[in-house]
């Protein structure tokens, strides 16, 4: 079993960044009828071996837990079937950005998933601030961690946290009907 | 639910639902740890959480944090979630779909039972 969805693979990088211990995350998306792109950049320590990422055995985290790292090798086999490509861009003590593309014409691409659960979850880690700009054609839209917190507070409650979720079912609906 | 189109929308729907909310600021009874590994990730964890956040919000639960992990080596037994109640023993779940989700909200949190059929682990690492 692997990652199903690009909404998937999206959710696995932008993790990757929050177990990091980045402060600052900014998720980029642009999809049309023939491609979905998107663009992770994080403010976390970088990674040593950036040469290794692809690697499936190559993880920074400890062994004691597991010994593989398996999320960037499943993007750059998914993205390279669909004749697309994954970069990976680090700098110790800057951060790091990954970009990935997809052509969602090509019969490998994965579907692309539910993206408003994606954002969700991820939004959900409030010591981290999140920006996320989403656009499908021409429609976009934007959420952040810092205007969240300063219209709802701390996400809190399970009210809290249901109101978030269909905001942004709400946002990505609206991008989808236009 | 209403098309939200800009901020003062956000706001009117926030003035009007956080009216009922419990606004605590004292710590919570409690926890519920998704695991959000590339394992968990690929096994649906993210409707798990949903799942989780849908079945507290609809008994009106807000003595209990929903927050996220990495991959805690359970990755057979994806979506794994941990229960951590104040002076209980903490208890792992696996397979835990969105049904299975809402079963360990309805047993575990709301009436104080464990779910047997689900648990892979009981006490600290």
């Amino acid at each position: 079993m692997g990652l199903l969805t690009l909404a998937d693979h999206v959710h696995d990088i932008a993790e990757n960044s929050v177990k990091a211990g980045a402060k600052n995350i900014v998720i980029e998306i642009k999809e049309t009828s023939d491609y979905f792109w998107f663009s992770i950049e994080d403010d976390g320590p970088g990674i040593k071996n950036v040469e290794k990422v692809f690697d499936p055995f190559f993880t920074t985290r400890s062994k004691k837990v597991r010994k593989v790292g398996l999320g960037l090798s499943f993007l750059k086999q998914a993205a390279e079937m669909t004749d697309g490509y994954v970069e990976v861009k680090s700098k110790l003590g800057v951060g790091t950005k990954v970009l990935a593309k997809f052509n969602k014409k090509h019969i490998d691409c994965q579907p692309v998933g539910d993206l408003a659960i994606t954002f969700f979850s991820l939004l959900l880690n409030q010591n981290v601030n999140f920006r996320i700009l989403r656009c499908r054609n021409e429609n976009c839209y934007e959420i952040e961690t810092r205007t969240i917190k300063e219209y709802f507070g701390e996400i809190d409650s399970s009210k809290k946290m249901k109101m978030l979720k269909d905001l942004i079912y709400e946002l990505e609906k609206d991008i989808k009907e236009e | 639910m209403p098309k939200i189109k800009s901020l003062e929308d956000l706001m009117k729907i926030k003035e009007n639902t956080l009216k009922n909310v419990k606004m605590r600021e004292l710590g919570k009874r409690g926890k519920i740890i998704v695991a959000m590994g590339t394992c968990g990730i690929a096994a649906g964890a993210k409707e798990t959480l949903n799942a989780i956040v849908e079945a507290l919000n609809e008994s009106n639960i807000d003595d209990i944090a929903v927050v996220q992990s990495g991959c805690m080596g359970l990755c057979e037994v994806e979506p794994t979630v941990k229960v951590e109640i104040e002076g209980e023993t903490p208890v792992v779940y696996g397979h835990v779909n969105p049904e299975n989700a809402k079963k360990i909200v309805k047993k575990h949190i709301l009436a104080g039972e464990l779910v047997g059929e689900l648990i892979v682990k009981q006490g600290k690492e």
